[in-house]
């Protein structure tokens, strides 16, 4: 195949160069809060963070930080580490870096990005919305520490959750208020509730539409640098800080999109990725638009990241966003559903999956998802086999060959 | 010296897992229902009140014929070989099946089946992680009422109060029955053997309770006879040996754990005291005792909170004197494997030895575990 001339490594977007500044702040924030003796909560992925930060509560993310570590290249001795304390090899490794980290010990351990997780945590707070595996996690930290933990659970939703379903995450959250109440010694605030999931709900439309802004043809931005793009959705919705860098990065967007300015030279195809990005390579997510194919669309950024709120039912519709727009909350066939339709909508010619031995909950039916695009919209795709955070055992070369040969499928299917 | 009638008796228990299909037909050619289902948080009791056999799928111990096209290898060997067994009609027999929420893969497997395995009655109970508090409860709760009016829908009939009375007896006599096995055999060492013991709960799993009640009842009238006279056996006492763990359906860890001189005398396994612990009060409203019975029973690790797991386990050890803990950790099974090394340590912190077996379902490398095995009794007696 071809190669196109390599664009030159700066970002498409302006913008982006902000979320480097962001993710600084934040990690300087969380130091300086701890240092105060402010609470810091220890929090999964997909949590009621809005609510933290009502209770002026500041969220680290030890999952967000395993991926952090894994893009520096630090998975492999934390998760020896954690295996050297009877941690299985086969559990998911943004765990066991977490695991290496808090459990290590002797000397050589690597120095931490950003300073570190704020150590102990003040509180534990978690959900089944991602995994039950995040459930187990916590219970770990929690043997650790020994600290206070908030659990919210959720049932998988087939699109829409059920009025049962949304009153049973709405009582929860009420628990969770009262159990904050308890933690903090303070009153919940309302207000500040409330506004805090306008702002979520404002960082959340806008993250759709710069979704839907890079269905565009040609693709303004690619995904490697939406990835780095993410985090301000992942640890700070319920602030305003996402809602400012998002409506940043639309109006960006906007301009490309009306100038019609793609992210590479000459787009040929356009891909899909599905499932986590593998954070140690995220390199391969660019590795295509050599050959004039970009990654439009990535069922990770949409669907676990921001959602609406129906703010005229607020904790209804605080717990129907929760736990509806989150794929690893969707059942097959619902995943089925918004595969087809998101393949159609953002004009996708291939998906590669990302078979994550780390993520059974992301990776379990992705057999069905494949096998229902080539036979409901004679879509290609490809499986690779990764882990979003532990390099052992993954080869960069086999999985670009693979790449390409997908990618010279594609030239061909075009040709007939 | 072992009787011709405990020989006979002895291989009751394993005769019954043999004819489990032969069984379900019989029941089935009866007019009777037969439904599958995974873990033990199925209320079983439902079932047999509506007059269904309820098949408790624990998987295989062959290979993968067909399930590998549908489902990655690195999910456990229980959700892999059984949804395998559906798919190539090993399960054909069924006229549905019960796939409750308990672990992420579990959920999964659900909508696998009903994608894949055309079945009658192919139900998820749909329940809640959390099974302490009121919220918890309710939910668990609709849960098993939606089973109930499911089932009911599906078989036509409706399931009476009076015949959920019945049923809750029912399954509290085989609970009891088998206490008091486990009890036996804890107290009069070599009474039962290891391998009876465990087949002893997997046959209750697959067959028609009544009849494993009375085998049950009869075993333990036999042996109470037999070992009255009994003298003690010859040679090294045995080793007393606790197993943790998920599934063990493979008598061959048991006969080797036998075989090298340990004595399974406790466990926490899905096949073992987590299934039977329990029972149903039988002085309140019938569907509501059988919610209760699964909210407050023993819990697996999928369920939080962990500590009555967690403290059952060190309770067992004290109570049995037992002398070393052999965990059977099934690959791929994120909630015990989570577990593990915390309960490894908190075992290891009271002077108990510990083996850690990692299994997927079916034995592999016999020689191999022997003398893993071997090696680990002599610990625990040098010790």
């Amino acid at each position: 195949m071809d190669k196109i001339k390599p664009r030159q490594s700066k970002r498409a977007l302006e913008t982006s160069y902000e979320a480097a500044q962001i993710l600084r702040a934040y990690w300087s924030d969380i130091h300086s809060a701890k240092e105060m003796g402010k609470p810091i909560a220890w929090a999964s992925g997909v949590v009621p963070t809005e609510l933290l930060y009502a209770f002026d509560i500041l969220p680290a993310y030890p999952e967000n930080y395993g991926a952090v570590c894994a893009s520096k290249d630090l998975a492999l001795p934390l998760c020896q580490m954690a295996m050297s304390k009877g941690f299985s090899t086969d559990l998911c490794s943004y765990a066991l870096i977490n695991f290496g980290d808090i459990f290590w010990e002797g000397p050589g351990k690597p120095e931490m990005p950003f300073g570190g997780l704020p150590a102990p945590p003040d509180l534990l707070i978690t959900t089944r919305i991602p995994c039950l595996v995040q459930i187990k996690w916590w219970e770990v930290i929690r043997e650790r520490y020994n600290c206070p933990m908030i659990v919210l659970d959720a049932p998988m939703t087939d699109g829409q959750a059920t009025k049962e379903q949304i009153d049973y995450v709405a009582d929860q959250l009420k628990q969770v208020i009262v159990q904050l109440q308890d933690f903090t010694h303070s009153r919940f605030n309302e207000a500040r509730f409330l506004k805090a999931l306008t702002l979520s709900d404002q960082a959340g439309a806008c993250w759709h539409e710069i979704t839907d802004l890079r269905g565009a043809v040609p693709c303004p931005v690619g995904s490697r640098e939406m990835c780095g793009n993410v985090f301000p959705l992942v640890a700070q919705l319920g602030t305003q800080i996402p809602v400012d860098f998002y409506r940043k990065l639309r109006a960006e967007l906007e301009r490309k999109v009306a100038a019609k300015t793609g992210a590479i030279p000459v787009e040929r195809f356009r891909l899909m990725f599905d499932n986590i990005p593998l954070w140690y390579n995220l390199e391969l997510l660019s590795y295509v638009e050599q050959f004039g194919a970009i990654f439009v669309f990535e069922t990770y950024l949409r669907y676990v990241w921001g959602g609406r709120i129906n703010m005229s039912d607020p904790y209804r519709g605080y717990a129907e966003k929760l736990m509806s727009d989150v794929w690893l909350n969707m059942s097959l066939e619902q995943r089925i559903k918004t595969l087809i339709r998101d393949v159609r909508k953002y004009k996708i010619d291939g998906v590669v999956f990302h078979s994550n031995r780390s993520c059974k909950r992301f990776s379990l039916g992705q057999y069905e998802l494949k096998e229902a695009l080539e036979q409901e919209l004679g879509i290609p795709s490809l499986i690779i086999e990764a882990d979003h955070s532990n390099p052992g055992g993954y080869s960069e070369s086999q999985t670009k060959l693979r790449i390409d040969a997908f990618l010279e499928l594609l030239e061909e299917r075009r040709r007939c | 010296m072992e009787s011709e009638e405990d020989i006979k008796m002895e291989g009751q228990f394993r005769e019954l897992i043999v004819r489990q299909r032969e069984m379900a037909d019989e029941w089935k050619s009866a007019g009777g229902k037969v439904v599958g289902h995974f873990c033990n948080y199925v209320p079983e009791e439902i079932l047999h009140a509506g007059g269904v056999l309820s098949i408790r799928i624990l998987g295989s111990h062959g290979h993968i014929a067909r399930a590998d096209a549908h489902v990655q290898t690195y999910v456990c060997k229980l959700i892999r070989s059984s949804l395998d067994m559906g798919l190539v009609g090993e399960l054909d027999y069924l006229d549905g099946v019960i796939i409750p929420y308990t672990c992420d893969g579990m959920r999964l497997l659900f909508d696998l089946w009903t994608k894949n395995v055309k079945q009658g009655f192919v139900h998820l109970l749909d329940l809640p992680l959390i099974v302490k508090g009121d919220i918890g409860r309710n939910r668990f709760e609709g849960a098993v009422i939606q089973l109930k009016k499911s089932l009911e829908d599906y078989l036509g009939k409706s399931i009476s109060e009076e015949a959920l009375s019945i049923s809750i007896r029912v399954y509290n006599e085989n609970r009891a029955l088998l206490r008091e096995l486990y009890n036996l055999r804890r107290n009069v060492g070599g009474m039962i053997s290891n391998i009876e013991s465990l087949e002893a709960v997997l046959s209750s799993l697959t067959s028609p309770k009544e009849l494993h009640s009375d085998l049950l009842r009869r075993t333990i009238l036999e042996r109470s006879k037999s070992t009255a006279h009994d003298e003690a056996a010859p040679g090294a006492p045995m080793v007393r040996l606790h197993v943790s763990g998920s599934l063990v359906t493979d008598s061959r860890y048991y006969q080797i754990i036998e075989d090298c001189g340990g004595l399974v005398v406790s466990d926490d396994l899905c096949t073992g005291t987590r299934y039977y612990w329990d029972d149903v009060k039988e002085d309140t409203h019938p569907l509501k005792a059988i919610t209760n019975r699964y909210l407050d029973k023993l819990p697996c690790p999928c369920k939080s909170p962990s500590e009555e797991r967690y403290q059952f386990v060190l309770d067992s050890l004290r109570q049995d004197d037992v002398q070393g803990v052999i965990f059977v950790l099934e690959r791929y099974c994120d909630p015990h494997l989570y577990d593990y090394p915390f309960l490894r340590k908190k075992v290891e912190s009271m002077g108990i030895p510990v083996l850690q077996i990692d299994a997927e379902l079916g034995l592999s490398g016999v020689e191999q575990l022997r003398t893993r095995i071997q090696a680990f009794i002599e610990i625990v007696r040098g010790g």
